[in-house]
């Protein structure tokens, strides 16, 4: 019986493996896809069963090696591949058996060696690299040794039945050219892996349909129809693959990433031909060459870019939607994808000397870059400013705008006379900082002597480093802030932007808060303080259990629903509802903020995310707004329709919160107003959460037209642990039981 | 401002007849043998922010209360600056008493002060200007029941000055069924100021401590602050290091050991001003520290005493300021006239003016800047300058060198922000206009000149005593005895 137990499980997580990987050659990344998939690669028996026997001698490796993840999953899907190619040329018998496993082998230590280079190196996928060279190598090795002959050197299956002409029709073309993927270009196989498509992603669909129909063209008009026929069904992929990658899965989708997918696709037609002819001297197939080639080469490009301006590359491959989302929900609360978040490294109002691409030094690949000093009236002294000390922000407290460690620090430059630049230490003292992502933060121009870190101490936001000086080029006391791709000096920048402050338009009329903001030459931020009554109760650490009970217009009963936080493998915090429903969030900077919502509707955790999505934990701030999705909303039937139809990427809400203390009830009032325009019609929600100092969110109410929802907490928990007992905290406060 | 010196007289009649300048006595001596005071009173002052003092005395009579309202402002921001750039979470709470006059305590308001008041009259008036009472520091030894209640309903700072307002603070919020936070009042010797022992609890006998375990075990109330004030006119900043360093000290202390979290740490005020105490030999440039010196002094030691709390993950504490005299002094001016020149038995000059200690109270202990408003020719000579009262106390500086004035020109002193309308009186005179100058410079009364009805409109005569002489005027008195 315990035998079966464990069994089961270490089964069923196999078995997702395999499956999963058959769904990721078109980058689906589901279980259930893969099961559909899996099934057509039998039609041609031959082809399925070497898959399956390439798949398991790799996943046998398990046992005995340990990859990471990401590798694993790359070598399965390189093995899938290699197997299913060896059993489109050679039909089973004993040697092609051992043929297939011990080319699974090669693939293996391709894969790994690859991956290696690649991820660490050039931080670019692999993709179907080592099966391209594995499988050309065991064909060339096995053609001369092995008596068994191709299983598709006949006319291995009849279109007759279909009735039409086939040779020019571009569905049979399409769906026999998606079937030979996974060598099998039957007309079946092809239609069943679109379906299959076509329900995991839309866009997805719509690329690979595109790329298709576009690369066809192409070849159309560069060969005579006889070479295009067979030399699509058995290639035509490529061109689906290549509209995917780029326009939606490595980029984030988007009218110029569907440019640049089509482009690629157009060259990729010239580079089939060429190969075509290249390696028809060795008997070789193309497989998915022009596909690896032109996306490797297009990605390294975009990479290769001074500017981050779209398309955008996405921080790691996803389905269209989800890298969409993310993309737009990042854009609207970042104000620029792929920007690294920073906090003020001082203390109380400071001016923006020099912005991004200013005037003076922050130019080219040293754009992204910022300057303060502290102006009053205008000026950045008094007492005629021959003296540093006259300077106002000379000397004041510099602090870390990050978590990270200290890698190199200059201390002992003196600090410029006002008016002089010392131009051979153009930084003059410095602190540079490592974050955990491999980018690098300086501040520089620190006031001689006043560093207070060392090199390789771990720094958190907000910790003293050193005082601001005039040391460097820089003609009067001010700091210099900039986020570097290297731990060189001078090395080239990257944007960031500012999070969790109060900015000042450069008129200086009043100050507004934001979450993110890149602050414009002239105008002024100041960092907002955290506030602890905010803080606290909103603090979610790992099994943290929120428990509602939930009211709705429909239902007499109440419903009780527990909110529960975990934490991912990838150290992602999540709160996860009984559903399965779940947000990821995090909670630094002085902002909670929730993203990335998974899975099923969720009446609790939806109505969580439009009362709290984004909450601010600074006191002074009244006033926001967000962009999360629109279908966190009540919407009926028709309009979640109508939305997918109209915005099938998705689309955000226009949310505008306020919150204020009550202090006769002794809690924080956080309202928000939700709008979103669906046709003609304006769908519009009033969300209200009751924020408790000590219980954290103990109320939340929507009213959108007919819906009315209302959750109250019932009980606030942590979830027991080993040698940890759990605890709950009932609504009402201080009643605390084990 | 206008300030000229002796050696540019621009004022000066440049017509070849010499004006007649009065003859003066000076006694003969040996010269100065102070090397570093330098003389304060070779200057004068035409104008306050651009309008010239002879116009202002024209239009709102004289004496006259000059409040500078851009003065005000860039006085908060420069200290706001001074604090923020130096610790993440600064509060000022302007100090009702030093100046409640309300365009003041709004100007303050404006740039994101709050209120501290000590009182039932100073907490109803920073309401009835509109402060929320989450805004309201709470402090002082007298806190009616009433004002208390209000008070914790609305949600005010409290600060608990001894026992009895702690138990009287937990029975109305026991009746209240409400958890209050409450800040305690503490002192200590710091060893650079005179302890002020009989505020708050003491915290070098274990008062302090004591208080805390009895807020600790209290249903209704939590201890949410720590709150001191170790004096006035502080002129040495380590009393201030000192000062956080023994409530940093005292926080971590009681947080541990009363389960308490602090919120805030209020250091109170006693920021000096540039003015001169009477008695102190040094010229206040000289004497009086800088604000940045002040936040340094503050500061440095409360980011290191508080970066554990922060390393945690706990917010550093709020740092709140009481400071009120550095803030509001120099924003202020009075204008006065020469009503008479005397010459006194020893010799020495003297002036009556039409301002005295009952406008000028802080003329106590300051030596105020005094300077005529025009320039003066003839050598200044020692001066006594007297108010207009009929009491011998009634001298506003009893030694400055002045030159010979006549009756109706004015002289500025200054300055003269800070407690003098708090605790000035009406004293046999009304109290004049105070006015202020806006920031596009255009002056306006913020309070008015007192008249005889606003002096005598809370008397209440009783029926009987209506008339004087009920029989009229030329009755006989002795008569009217007899009967």
């Amino acid at each position: 019986m315990e035998n079966r137990a464990q069994f089961l499980p270490l089964f069923k997580k196999n078995a997702a493996d395999i499956f999963r990987t058959y769904s990721t050659v078109f980058f689906l990344d589901s279980v259930a896809a893969g099961v559909f998939i899996s099934v057509t690669t039998f039609l041609i028996p031959n082809i399925g069963i070497m898959g399956i026997v390439a798949i398991l001698s790799a996943l046998s490796v398990r046992l005995f090696i340990t990859f990471s993840q990401q590798t694993f999953e790359l070598l399965l899907l390189n093995s899938l591949l290699v197997g299913l190619a060896i059993g489109a040329f050679f039909t089973l018998n004993g040697k092609v058996l051992v043929l297939t496993v011990a080319a699974t082998f090669f693939t293996i230590a391709v894969s790994a060696a690859l991956s290696h280079l690649f991820t660490q190196g050039a931080r670019l996928p692999v993709l179907s690299l080592p099966f391209i060279l594995v499988a050309a190598i065991s064909i060339l090795a096995a053609r001369k040794s092995m008596v068994s002959e191709s299983v598709l050197n006949g006319n291995f299956y009849d279109r007759s039945w279909l009735n039409i002409h086939y040779e020019n029709n571009f569905w049979i073309n399409f769906f026999e050219s998606l079937g030979a993927t996974y060598f099998s270009p039957h007309i079946v196989a092809g239609a069943v892996i679109f379906i299959v498509i076509l329900f995991r992603s839309r866009y997805l669909a719509f690329l690979s349909l595109s790329g298709f129909a576009l690369g066809s063209t192409v070849l159309n008009n560069i060969l005579d129809q006889d070479t295009v026929i067979d030399l699509l069904s058995w290639t035509g992929f490529n061109f689906a693959l290549v509209a995917m990658a780029l326009g939606g899965v490595f980029l984030i989708p988007g009218l110029l990433s569907f440019i640049v997918a089509m482009l690629a696709v157009v060259l990729s037609a010239f580079i089939l031909v060429a190969m075509q002819d290249f390696l028809f001297v060795y008997e070789l197939p193309v497989l998915v060459l022009p596909f690896v080639f032109i996306t490797l080469v297009f990605l390294l490009a975009l990479r290769a870019r001074e500017d981050r301006k779209q398309p955008w590359l996405a921080p790691q491959p996803g389905l269209p939607e989800v890298n969409f989302e993310n993309a737009r929900l990042a854009k609207v609360r970042n104000g620029e994808f792929n920007s690294i978040p920073l906090l003020a490294p001082f203390y109380g109002e400071w001016h923006v000397y020099q912005g991004f691409n200013g005037s003076y030094t922050h130019k080219a690949q040293w754009q992204h870059a910022l300057d303060f000093y502290i102006l009053v009236d205008g000026k950045s002294f008094d007492n005629g400013g021959n003296d540093l000390t006259d300077y106002f922000c000379y000397g004041l407290p510099v602090l870390s705008p990050v978590h990270g460690q200290v890698i190199r620090i200059q201390s002992g430059l003196p600090d410029n006379v006002p008016g002089e630049v010392d131009i051979k230490n153009n930084w003059g003292n410095f602190v540079l900082i490592r974050l955990e992502g491999g980018f690098h933060v300086l501040v520089a121009h620190l006031k001689k002597s006043s560093v207070l870190v060392k090199e390789g101490a771990w720094v958190k936001p907000g910790e003293r480093l050193a005082a601001c000086g005039n040391s460097g080029r820089s003609p009067q006391p001010h700091l210099h802030v900039q986020v570097q791709n290297d731990a060189e000096l001078g090395s080239p920048t990257v944007p960031f932007h500012l999070q969790s402050i109060i900015h000042h338009p450069s008129d200086q009329s009043g100050g507004e808060y934001r979450l993110a903001n890149i602050p414009l030459t002239g105008e002024s931020i100041e960092p907002a303080a955290i506030d602890e009554k905010l803080l606290d109760p909103l603090h979610m650490p790992v099994g943290r259990q929120l428990s509602y009970e939930l009211f709705n217009e429909n239902e007499r009963d109440a419903q009780f629903v527990t909110l529960k936080v975990e934490l991912t493998l990838l150290g992602e915090f999540r709160l996860v509802s009984d559903s399965g429903a779940s947000a990821a969030f995090v909670e630094n900077n002085g902002v909670l903020a929730f993203y990335d919502r998974r899975g099923p509707k969720d009446k609790l955790l939806d109505l969580w995310l439009l009362a709290n999505g984004l909450t601010p934990l600074a006191k002074v701030v009244q006033k926001w707004s967000d962009s999360p999705s629109a279908y966190l909303l009540p919407l009926n039937k028709v309009q979640t329709l109508w939305l997918k139809s109209l915005r099938p990427l998705g689309c955000g809400i226009d949310s505008r919160y306020s919150r204020k203390w009550v202090s006769q009830n002794q809690y924080w009032l956080q309202k928000s107003i939700h709008k979103i325009r669906v046709g003609r019609v304006l769908c519009f929600a009033e969300v209200e959460s009751v924020i408790d100092p000590f219980l954290g969110c103990k109320e939340m109410s929507l009213r959108c037209g007919p819906h009315e929802w209302k959750a109250i907490l019932k009980e606030v928990g942590l979830s027991t642990d080993e040698g940890i007992p759990g605890w709950t905290i009932s609504g009402k406060p201080q009643e605390i039981s084990e | 401002m206008q300030m000229h010196d002796e050696s540019t007289p621009t004022g000066l009649n440049t017509s070849t007849k010499k004006p007649w300048i009065k003859p003066t006595i000076i006694p003969l001596r040996t010269g100065m043998l102070n090397k570093v005071g330098a003389n304060r009173q070779m200057n004068w002052q035409e104008s306050i922010d651009g309008i010239p003092i002879k116009q202002l005395v024209e239009d709102y009579g004289s004496p006259l209360f000059v409040v500078s309202e851009k003065k005000l402002r860039n006085n908060m921001k420069r200290f706001k600056r001074a604090f923020a750039s130096r610790y993440p979470d600064v509060q000022f709470g302007w100090s009702y008493k030093t100046n409640y006059l309300a365009a003041v305590c709004n100007t303050f308001h404006q740039e994101g002060s709050w209120a501290e008041v000590v009182s039932e009259f100073e907490y109803e008036k920073a309401r009835s200007l509109g402060v929320p009472g989450q805004n309201i520091i709470f402090n002082g030894p007298f806190k009616t029941p009433r004002i208390l209640e209000r008070a914790v309903r609305e949600g005010a700072l409290i600060h608990i000055d001894h026992l009895d307002e702690l138990y009287a603070l937990e029975n109305i919020a026991q009746g209240l069924k409400q958890q209050v936070g409450v800040a305690l009042r503490l002192n200590f010797d710091t060893g650079y100021t005179e302890p002020w022992s009989r505020f708050g609890f003491n915290l070098e006998s274990g008062q302090a401590m004591d208080a805390a375990w009895r807020i600790g075990a209290s249903e209704y109330l939590q201890l949410i602050g720590l709150h001191s004030h170790i004096g006035t006119f502080v002129t040495e900043t380590k009393a201030y290091s000192k000062e956080v360093q023994i409530l940093c000290e005292f926080m971590l202390e009681v947080e541990s050991r009363t389960n308490c979290q602090i919120e805030y740490i209020d250091i109170g005020g006693g920021f000096a001003s540039m003015n001169s105490l009477q008695g102190v030999y040094l010229p206040p440039e000289q004497v009086v520290p800088s604000i940045e010196q002040y936040a340094e002094a503050v500061c440095t030691p409360l980011m290191e005493l508080t970066h554990e709390r922060e390393a945690n993950g706990r917010p550093r504490p709020r740092l709140i300021l009481e400071t009120g005299r550095a803030l509001v002094d120099d924003a202020e001016s009075l204008v006065t006239s020469i009503i008479a020149n005397k010459r006194l038995l020893d010799g020495r000059h003297g002036l009556i003016v039409d301002a005295g200690v009952n406008l000028l109270f802080t003329a106590f202990w300051y030596n105020h800047q005094v300077v005529p408003t025009k320039f003066l020719p003839g050598k200044p000579e020692e001066s006594v300058i007297y108010g207009p009262l009929c009491m011998n106390i009634d001298v506003l500086r009893n030694s400055i060198l002045l030159p010979p004035l006549k009756v109706g020109d004015t002289l500025l002193f200054t300055p003269v922000g800070a407690y003098n309308h708090t605790q000035w009186m009406q004293f046999i005179e009304y109290r004049p206009n105070v006015i202020m100058i806006d920031e596009k410079g255009r002056a306006s009364i913020i309070r008015k000149a007192e008249n005889l009805s606003v002096v005598t409109s809370q008397e209440v005569i009783p029926d009987h005593l209506r008339d004087p002489y009920p029989g009229g005027p030329l009755y006989n008195f002795s008569r009217y005895d007899n009967n």
